[in-house]
């Protein structure tokens, strides 16, 4: 009993939702008419609310009469697919995680992604490796045809349900299955789903397949170095756009180039944070650690770490700041762009601010708060104050109307009192220790350095988030990094643990702030066995 | 419900002898209802069978009316199951559906009218899920029929033969007085290909040809003395008579080999993957050939003594592929051989996996160590165990390429969706009150039980989600909350765990998410749609019933209004005695929008003023800290890269498939998160006070800033 090849088999993993269930339907439409016999087979159910889902197709050309009938499986069997057509990249990585690629498998695939729920969820970023992805894809196929069908579709003024009709363009120009384009026409036409659109798609998919466009690199275009100092020069006024670019000759002279853009960036936010002198001041900072990397021949990752976050850290997200980014020009312009609004249109956006005490009283000067943060801490204020009532002012200002707008432009007025502010002053004392940490542990050991210039990554967020954060922070260096520095220093030669250990913390604290118990148990679990 | 299926589609329900029908597994069963003349149709929706009651919906009107075929909108398999009295007395064909665990609820009426035994033919059709593919436990449907004695039809996977075994199935109900069970599989019951048409059959007594007189026949009656009379007819009539017609209908299906020693018993659609298995390791071919003899059971209860005697008989070994436990098949096979004192060696459940869905990997492995076993060719040994072992390596190979696994995608609440809110709003307290026990219950709202909420400590079954608690919520230091859907009210949640709270004076919080709609199973009417699936206009209301049973604690909140849901929760929690019930109500997102877009089309065209929300996120306000998202798990709510270089991590974004619910927008208030949030509203075919305020806003403006946010 030879066994024959003409039977195809094709799986299309998709996302509930994403209308993966058309496109099985246009494949098994298109297969009968090219005189085939065929099953399709979809699996909803649970799946069908965003999560992941599997169509399954067979196909066989028709048999003469008085031959038995074809026996299709409703199972895929790994290591047996022809053609895997997936609607998104981490859907595709499943399946072929789960063994249905081969060296016989075309794949043809959109690489854009649909984040997943537990991709969302951690602090810092959760995303899936998209290089894993393709490496995976490479690996276990035959023939392998991605692109962003997603941002294809946009371009041509499509929605994402667009992404399933180019996708279908492609597997037919791609020709891994014996369908003419007129029986792909055809099938579009006799499912009745949005007809117009979806033929329009699956030309778009097919001729960038038989153009071979999709295979161009897309790299980013690099923006060159003039027009990078230009484009922020010019959202400054003349005065400071001049001491911008004194600041941007310093950086070029000072720093190697590879570091420019993000120190270009990082002036340039702090002087539209606050000011020139909060620019220097910034510089300033740097420069110390700047001594430290060269000093160590480090290759300046300990550099590039500590200004990215530091130039963060230094403009953290106040009320001035956030009542400024709320009503730039820009920020209209750029709502309007998104929501594609006519001219015989009208726009209102109405924002969503809950400032919570800390954020409204850390605005004033710290002399006058500090005394009062102080009470407030005592047990007296605890007894008729319980620490979860919550003090807040919630308001949603219609920021495009007169009154909202106002409201938020008198805050922007109060930046010269920043940096006397009690906020501006708990803030400092943080960076403070974040600079003199770093210092002492580049100096032990350059890797130690750049794992606690990383690590500030993880301060962010507003109100009650951002304390959290600046408490695992603080946390994180007190009761991870010191003691297993310590520790090391005494008895081994390198920091490999604490190193190791770090890594591991990081990454705990990542996916929730509480996990900086389980990082400190971690800590002195290690200390302990490995004393012992 | 939105139609499912187009009207071309369901127009070719009516097509006669020799035409082609196109459409998937759940519209050729009804193809087949019709062409077998059934007088009525009922069932409770439910993964994979849901597909049927849409197909009955849809042709309730252009099809099934007019032919006068009665459609009952079953309020719970139970009521569906009862449906089938009418087949007791008299000639009328009727079918009823529902999933697996829908027959536990259906096993009293199915157990009283299995002793009755029927006149005309009666079907249950069952959705089988074994591989769970929807909420349901990895149980089979047959030990209920085995208990109570009804006929089960488990077809291989093709629609032709599906249809066929429609029709013999209503013969062998007729034929053996018994109910039958018709298993339909989730891979089967999605199958779309096509099938050859016969004629249908205009049911004799129907709707439009009611019955005149009814009879009254004790022996019916499962009351003593009659049921002993009953149980005796099962065994002495009914099932020698399956036997019977199975045998003469030929409806299982036998393979001749040219194997003379070895044979294989399978059943069902595992016969499709069995056979996909054995042409992978060069033993059969793609038409249905193989070199080892095949019994294939699209039967599986009764077996056929006889049949199984013949084909055991002369073989050294057979093996049973059956999936499932508990391996029914396999100890009737064993027992029966035994019986004819055979001396056949089989192989069963010893050497494929006892519990699981039988994927293609498994199935391959057991045929191969069962081949392996009675080959001595060193050449074929070698060949069945590099064949056999392929997939399995192949797997491996592919499941270690990468260090990291591929991360999961779990199923989350719609964008939109009405039933997210309340799970937020339960959260966002968790910070002041504590974690609380969830007793969840079976809905769209099981989901709650799934990141990004993490609430959910039980689900039990249908409308059991509360009464599951009755026990914990006196002997636990913990509020017992529970959710319940509107389907699952008036399912059975009203009485199994409405009146048992109440009665039992149970203290705790019921949170009902009523949305209109039987959502997660593709939208069916359900009592609180205020239509039903016949579109007859009903006037049911919870409030009405709950008050009815004896609730007093009763508060109704607007899903969308979060600071409304977290006082009506935190009033809840604080009262300490008693049931609490709190009705959050809001129109499935789905549902609504497939309305709604239709009409702010129309307005838009005719010039009306439309304002059309989306919420947004700034780019540079956002931190990224991604807190949004543990309250939320919007699909629309997503992330992508900050605008600065300076920030390695991404930001939160928001999508246009935004529908413009606020719910992120009130998250950032309520939990006090971020000042990024912003609903931009378009105003369409603004009003003349629209463009007067504008300008004296305008006017303002351009007094505190060179231009206003304008240029």
């Amino acid at each position: 009993m030879e066994r024959r090849s003409e039977l195809l088999k094709m799986l299309i993993p998709a996302v509930g939702g994403q209308g993966g269930g058309v496109l099985t339907d246009w494949l098994v439409q298109a297969f009968l008419t090219e005189g085939f016999e065929v099953q399709g087979i979809g699996l909803p159910g649970l799946s069908q609310r965003g999560g992941s889902t599997i169509y399954y197709l067979e196909a066989h050309p028709k048999i003469n009469p008085n031959e038995k009938q074809i026996i299709f499986s409703q199972y895929p069997v790994p290591g047996d697919v022809d053609v895997i057509l997936a609607q998104e990249f981490l859907e595709l990585g499943r399946v072929l995680e789960q063994g249905y690629g081969s060296d016989k498998t075309t794949i043809v695939t959109s690489t854009h992604r649909i984040y997943s729920t537990l991709e969302k969820m951690p602090i810092s970023s959760g995303i899936y490796s998209d290089e894993n992805l393709r490496k995976l894809a490479i690996n276990f196929s035959s023939r392998f045809v991605g692109f962003n069908a997603l941002e294809i579709a946009k371009e041509n003024g499509m929605d994402e349900l667009g992404v399933n009709a180019i996708l279908l363009g492609a597997l037919g120009a791609s020709e891994a299955l014996p369908i003419s384009e007129a029986s792909y026409l055809k099938a579009i036409e006799q499912t009745g789903v949005a007809v117009g659109n979806n033929i329009k798609a699956f030309r778009t998919g097919w001729e960038l397949i038989r153009s071979g466009k999709y295979e161009e690199a897309k790299a980013k275009p690099q923006i060159k170095w003039e027009d990078f100092i230009k484009e922020r020069a010019q959202r400054l006024d003349s005065k400071r756009a001049e001491e911008y670019i004194t600041l941007i000759s310093e950086i070029e002279s000072e720093y190697p180039s590879r570091l420019r853009e993000i120190l270009a960036e990082a002036v340039f936010r702090l002087i539209d944070y606050q000011d020139v002198w909060y620019a220097r001041k910034y510089m300033k900072e740097l420069k110390g650690i700047l001594d430290i990397d060269k000093e160590m021949k480090g290759g300046f990752k300990l550099i590039e770490l500590f200004a990215k976050n530091l130039a963060l850290l230094m403009s953290y997200e106040d009320g001035i700041r956030v009542a400024e980014l709320k009503i730039k020009p820009e920020r209209f312009k750029r709502i309007k762009e998104e929501m594609r609004i006519r001219d015989d249109q009208m726009l209102r956006v109405t924002d969503y601010l809950k400032p919570d005490a800390e954020e409204i009283y850390g605005l004033l000067p710290n002399l006058l708060v500090a005394p009062i943060v102080r009470f407030t801490e005592t047990g007296l204020f605890r007894s008729f104050w319980p620490e979860n009532k919550k003090l807040t002012v919630g308001q949603k200002p219609i920021t495009t109307s007169f009154s909202g707008f106002l409201r938020l432009w008198i805050l922007t007025k109060l930046k010269f009192i920043r940096p006397y502010s009690y906020r501006y002053h708990k803030e400092y004392s943080l960076i403070k220790k974040y600079r003199t940490n770093i210092e002492k542990f580049a100096r032990l050991n350059y890797e130690l350095g750049c794992l606690v210039a990383k690590s500030a990554q993880m301060v962010k967020g507003y109100g009650r988030v951002r304390r959290k954060t600046m408490d695992a922070f603080n946390r994180f260096l007190d009761n991870v990094i010191k003691p297993l520095v310590e520790f090391e220093r005494k008895t081994r030669k390198g920091y490999h643990l604490t190193l190791d250990v770090g890594e591991k913390s990081l990454k705990l604290i990542s996916s929730s702030t509480e996990e900086i118990n389980k990082a400190e148990r971690l800590a002195q679990e290690v200390m302990q066995g490995k004393a012992a | 419900m939105g139609s499912n299926y187009p009207k071309e589609i369901i127009e070719q329900l009516k097509y006669g002898q020799g035409k082609t029908f196109y459409g998937d597994a759940t519209l050729v069963i009804l193809k087949a209802f019709l062409q077998s003349g059934v007088s009525y149709l009922g069932g409770y929706p439910g993964s994979p069978t849901a597909g049927l009651i849409d197909a009955i919906s849809d042709a309730y009107e252009p099809v099934l009316k007019d032919m006068g075929i009665y459609f009952d909108c079953s309020g719970n398999e139970a009521s569906a199951a009862a449906l089938l009295s009418a087949s007791i007395s008299y000639p009328i064909r009727g079918s009823v559906n529902w999933k697996i665990v829908g027959t536990n609820v259906a096993s009293d009426a199915l157990s009283h009218i299995s002793s009755s035994g029927v006149t005309g033919g009666a079907m249950v059709i069952v959705g089988e899920d074994y591989g769970c593919d929807s909420t349901c436990v990895a149980e089979r449907a047959l030990p209920f029929a085995l208990k109570s004695t009804m006929a089960v039809i488990d077809p291989r996977g093709d629609l032709e033969h599906l249809a066929n075994m429609v029709e013999e199935g209503f013969k062998l109900s007729e034929y053996t007085n018994m109910p039958v069970m018709f298993l339909l599989s989730t891979r089967v019951a999605h199958i779309r290909g096509k099938i050859t048409c016969k004629d249908n059959i205009k049911p004799k007594i129907s709707t439009l040809n009611p019955l005149n007189d009814l009879t009254t026949d004790l022996n019916k009656i499962p009351l003593p003395p009659f049921t002993f009379e009953q149980e005796r007819k099962k065994f002495s009539n009914r099932i020698p008579a399956a036997r019977q017609f199975i045998l003469e209908r030929r409806l299982n299906e036998i393979i001749e080999g040219n194997d003379k020693d070895l044979g294989i018993i399978t059943h069902g659609m595992i016969f499709n993957s069995m056979m996909r298995c054995l042409y992978n390791l060069g033993e059969a071919n793609l038409y249905g050939e193989s070199r080892i003899p095949i019994l294939n059971l699209n039967v599986i209860h009764p077996l056929v003594p006889e049949e199984i005697v013949n084909f055991l008989k002369d073989k050294k070994a057979v093996l049973i592929v059956e999936e499932g436990m508990p391996n029914l098949l396999e100890e009737q096979i064993r027992a029966i051989a035994q019986r004819a004192k055979l001396t056949v060696e089989i192989f069963g459940k010893d050497i494929l996996p006892e519990a699981g869905e039988f994927t293609p990997d498994h199935i391959i492995k057991g045929i191969g160590s069962f081949l392996l076993m009675n080959t001595t060719s060193t050449y074929e040994r070698e060949r069945i165990e590099e064949k056999s072992d392929y997939i399995a390596k192949h797997r491996e190979k592919a499941a270690s390429f990468l260090k990291e696994p591929v991360t999961k995608r779990n199923p989350v609440f719609c964008t939109g969706c009405p039933e997210r809110p309340i799970f937020t709003a339960i959260k966002i307290l968790e910070d002041t009150y504590g974690k609380s026990y969830y007793a969840s219950d079976i809905g769209c709202y099981s989901m709650s039980g799934l990141p990004p909420f993490d609430l959910s400590n039980s689900i039990t079954g249908m409308g059991i989600g509360l009464a599951s608690a009755g026990a914990l919520s006196r002997m636990a230091n913990k509020r017992v909350i529970s959710f319940m859907g509107d389907g699952t009210f008036w399912h059975s949640g009203l009485t199994t765990s409405i009146t048992n709270a109440v009665y039992n004076k149970q203290d705790a919080v019921l949170i009902i998410l009523e949305n209109f709609w039987t959502s997660m199973t593709g939208h069916h009417e359900n009592p609180a749609s205020g239509r039903n699936m016949r579109q007859e206009g009903v006037g049911m209301d919870i409030e009405k019933a709950l008050k009815g049973a004896g609730v007093d604690w009763i508060k109704k909140v607007d899903p969308y209004d979060l600071g409304e849901s977290m006082e009506a929760l935190e009033d809840a929690y604080k009262t300490d005695k008693g049931l609490k019930v709190i009705i959050s109500k809001g129109e499935c997102q789905l549902e609504k929008t497939r309305k709604t877009k239709v009409v702010i089309k129309r307005r838009m065209e005719s010039g009306k003023r439309v304002v059309q929300p989306r919420l947004g996120v700034d780019p540079d306000i956002c931190t990224g800290d991604h807190s949004c998202m543990r309250y939320n798990g919007c699909p629309s709510l997503t992330l992508k890269e900050s605008p600065t270089i300076l920030r390695d991590d991404p930001i939160a974004s928001i999508e246009h498939s935004c529908v413009g619910c606020g719910l992120c927008g009130e998250i950032a208030h309520a939990a006090v998160l971020c000042p990024s949030f912003y609903k931009a509203e378009v105003i369409n075919n603004p009003s003349l006070f629209d463009k007067l305020a504008d300008k004296v806003n305008r006017f303002f403006l351009h007094l505190v800033t060179r231009n206003g946010w304008t240029n």
